[in-house]
């Protein structure tokens, strides 16, 4: 079903990718904290076309009390994709994908929270995508860290994420879904962020997966790529949590 | 000594706020590379050599010395259990509930208080591994009786006390209601016009971080109640 | 907290609630269409006070079953996704979300409201199945009123997509037809707290329910589906009072769909 790499006209006699894009560019972003009221802090992320709401309950009781680790938390992570949010229909319910994107969306969030802080204590993290178009696990753990600052969770720095490919042999920011399934590599990659004076810094990564067939010189360019797309998420990131807040002070922040 | 954030101003986690020097990071700051960082997404606030940064969130932590609004969800052979909003239950001995002689093979302790029972409650001590142990014995503790609870972010409540309480002040005399704060953010509301006092809790939770709070919430009760003359 | 909920019952029985509105009152509700517009043929957010339901259509061809070879299908799935409540978290009874998905789903089968004959492309052998999937991300009670209503939204302003002969399968970007509803059966829930009936209850309200009684009307009046939930029981009196009081709900429902997506 898929065609071959070189099939497809990735870039235009202007350079631009099949969505108009630069290589460089990341995909039209937005994002809303505090979007659920049941849950202690949520957040909705769209890049493109996908769309992912991330919610965080906690830190609360955990059971069954045998998870429970005595001196920290313990973080439960869900990833779900919706029925409709692929253009064939998916089973409701996470899958084996599923199970895994969990795991390695734990891990990436994880270095960033105080875990120490809540000795016991469980807190459950669920990312529903409601529309896919590339990207979901990434976007997802850019929606959570959002959700976990709503939530009040305590982190050294917020953490981002997106994914970094090659098509037609050229490292490109942000892959959407036809990229992904038809390019030649999907590097999804997270990391934490902080702000000094208004300089960014970050350095610590903290999810790296690949699906591909590159150079190494390619796999650090996307590196590259990918940590300057988190920096830019990351200033989104912020915005969005100061909003609801400057608009009640009267915008004078 | 260089501060990049001020007094009252609005971080999210991973902001710097101040180099270190000779301050140093307590609550919600942290301290690294002889710097000052924000944990959480919240107001800054210095007050002698210490940085702290207040959160706009979070679930309660329970405090020693606070007292706080939960429900008795157990009652065992000598003591009672007590939730109250938190990660954290609460442990109410015989003794902290009770100057009464209790025989523990006669006596039911239902008689005292039973599960489902609402109690203004003070946090008598809590252990590194979180053991929260709670006591009855302070002129504030009771049984409460009709009423709502409600919740807010437990990070607001001193905003809805106000400064010597003159925040729930004004709003009890307002509505007439009788409201009582707990540290764990619930709050126990009870009279007539309960609906539009809890109304007015929730907007001064939102509003915490602006200025001039007390004189708009003011004006806003006493809009609120003319709209209600009227209907 | 149970402190709540006995307060709860004693207001009712002077006819009050906690947030103030009148038994009758509903909260504010809120419908947007081609809410998921590039993975799904229809799709409708739906807000009731701070409840939100979301449903997003999927349409697949398949074989149709023997006994019925020029007839589509129609399937309704709910989930209460963990994240719309604290305590979903240890997981609902699956009965809740299986019970959701089927009251919804017989308002819309009893009343035909599709014809599923309409879903027929080669008889015998293609037919389209038209999947709801109803996907709760916050509940603060009603849960069935939202999700019937967003599943009406999405049926209304869906389609079907275009199906290629040649390579068997269907092109999404290109529309056959809209789905085309002969019947538009409307469906709400009346409460009661002791013997109080009212509409539209909170999360809060409905710890301390005692029964519910969910109608689904077509335009003309007639009931084509009911289901009563929890655990006391109703009076014939109190159901008639809930299918009469149900009229008005419904014409609100309707106005509102109208006015999203037009007649």
């Amino acid at each position: 079903m898929t065609s071959s790499d070189e099939d497809i006209e990735w870039f235009d006699d202007e350079g631009k990718r099949v969505d108009g894009r630069e290589k460089d560019d990341l995909r039209e972003t937005e994002m809303e904290v505090d979007v659920l009221t049941e849950a202690d802090g949520s957040a909705m992320v769209e890049v493109g076309n996908t769309r992912v709401i991330a919610s965080v309950f906690g830190p609360q009781e955990l059971h069954p009390k045998h998870l429970q680790e005595s001196d920290r938390a313990v973080i439960k992570m869900r990833y779900n994709m919706a029925p409709f949010s692929v253009d064939d229909r998916m089973s409701p319910g996470p899958n084996r994908r599923a199970k895994e994107i969990g795991l390695v969306a734990k891990k990436a969030l994880e270095p960033a929270i105080e875990m120490e802080k809540f000795p016991t204590a469980g807190i459950d993290i669920s990312m529903e995508v409601v529309e896919s178009d590339g990207g979901t696990r990434v976007t997802g753990i850019t929606a959570a860290a959002l959700a976990l600052a709503d939530a009040g969770i305590p982190m050294k720095g917020m953490v981002s994420a997106t994914a970094a490919g090659v098509v037609d042999e050229t490292p490109v920011l942000d892959v959407n879904g036809k990229e992904d399934k038809e390019g030649n590599a999907d590097i999804p990659i997270a990391l934490i962020n902080y702000d000094e004076d208004g300089e960014h810094t970050g350095e610590e990564i903290t999810l790296v997966q690949m699906d591909g067939d590159l150079t190494q010189e390619q796999v650090e360019d996307c590196i590259e790529l990918a940590k300057d797309g988190c920096r830019q998420l990351h200033e989104m990131q912020q915005d969005a949590m100061l909003e609801k807040y400057r608009q009640l002070r009267g915008g004078d922040e | 000594m260089s501060r990049v954030k001020e007094e009252d101003d609005l971080v999210t986690p991973g902001d710097l706020i101040t180099d270190a020097d000779a301050l140093s990071a307590v609550s919600g700051a942290y301290e690294e590379n002889n710097k000052i960082y924000s944990k959480h997404l919240g107001t800054v606030h210095y007050s002698g050599q210490e940085v702290e940064v207040r959160p706009m969130s979070g679930r309660y932590m329970p405090s020693e010395g606070d007292t706080i609004i939960g429900e008795v969800t157990r009652v065992s052979y000598s003591r009672w259990t007590v939730e109250f909003n938190s990660a954290y239950e609460g442990s109410l001995n015989i003794a902290d509930a009770t100057d009464e002689y209790v025989d523990l093979d006669e006596d039911d302790l239902s008689d005292f208080y039973e599960v489902g029972d609402a109690v203004v409650i003070k946090v008598k001590s809590v252990t590194d591994g979180m053991d929260v142990d709670l006591s009855m014995k302070d002129k504030r503790c009771r049984k409460l009786e009709g009423g709502r609870v409600i919740e807010i972010a437990p990070s607001k409540v001193p905003r809805v006390i106000g400064k010597q309480g003159t925040m729930v002040k004004q709003i009890n005399e307002k509505t007439n209601c009788n409201i009582i704060v707990g540290q764990n953010g619930q709050v126990w509301i009870s009279g007539d016009r309960a609906n539009l006092a809890a109304r007015a809790v929730k907007k001064v939770e939102r509003e915490a971080h602006t200025e001039n709070l007390t004189d708009r919430m003011s004006e806003w009760l006493e809009e609120e109640l003319e709209a209600m003359e009227d209907e | 907290m149970k402190l709540n909920q006995d307060t709860i019952r004693e207001m009712a029985e002077d006819g009050q609630r906690l947030d103030g509105r009148d038994l009758k009152e509903m909260r504010d509700i809120k419908v947007e269409t081609d809410y998921i517009n590039e993975t799904s043929e229809g799709s409708a957010l739906v807000e009731i006070g701070d409840t939100k339901v979301l449903v997003g259509l999927s349409i697949e061809i398949e074989e149709p079953y023997d006994d019925r070879p020029g007839k589509g299908t129609i399937v309704t799935n709910a989930e209460l996704a963990p994240m719309a409540r604290r305590d979903y978290e240890s997981g609902p009874p699956q009965e809740d979300g299986v019970e959701l998905a089927r009251v919804v789903d017989r308002g819309i089968r009893e009343a035909e409201a599709i014809d599923l004959e309409d879903l027929c492309m080669v008889e015998g052998e293609k037919v389209y199945t038209v999947f709801i999937d109803a996907h709760v991300l916050n509940d603060d009670g009603n849960l069935i009123d939202a999700t019937s209503l967003a599943a009406m939204a999405a049926l209304k302003s869906g389609y079907l997509p275009a199906y290629d002969e040649e390579t068997e399968t269907l092109n999404r970007d290109e529309k056959w037809k809209d789905i085309e509803l002969q019947c538009e059966p409307i469906t709400v829930t009346g409460h009661k707290i002791g013997d109080t009936l009212l509409w539209d209850t909170t999360g809060e309200e409905e710890k301390a329910l005692d029964a519910r009684l969910t109608v689904s009307k077509k335009k003309d009046g007639n009931i084509v589906a009911m289901q009563k939930g929890e655990t006391q029981p109703f009076t014939a009196d109190e159901m008639s009072q809930i299918m009469t009081e149900a009229d008005e709900k419904i014409q609100k429902f309707r106005e509102i769909l109208e006015a999203e997506v037009g007649e």
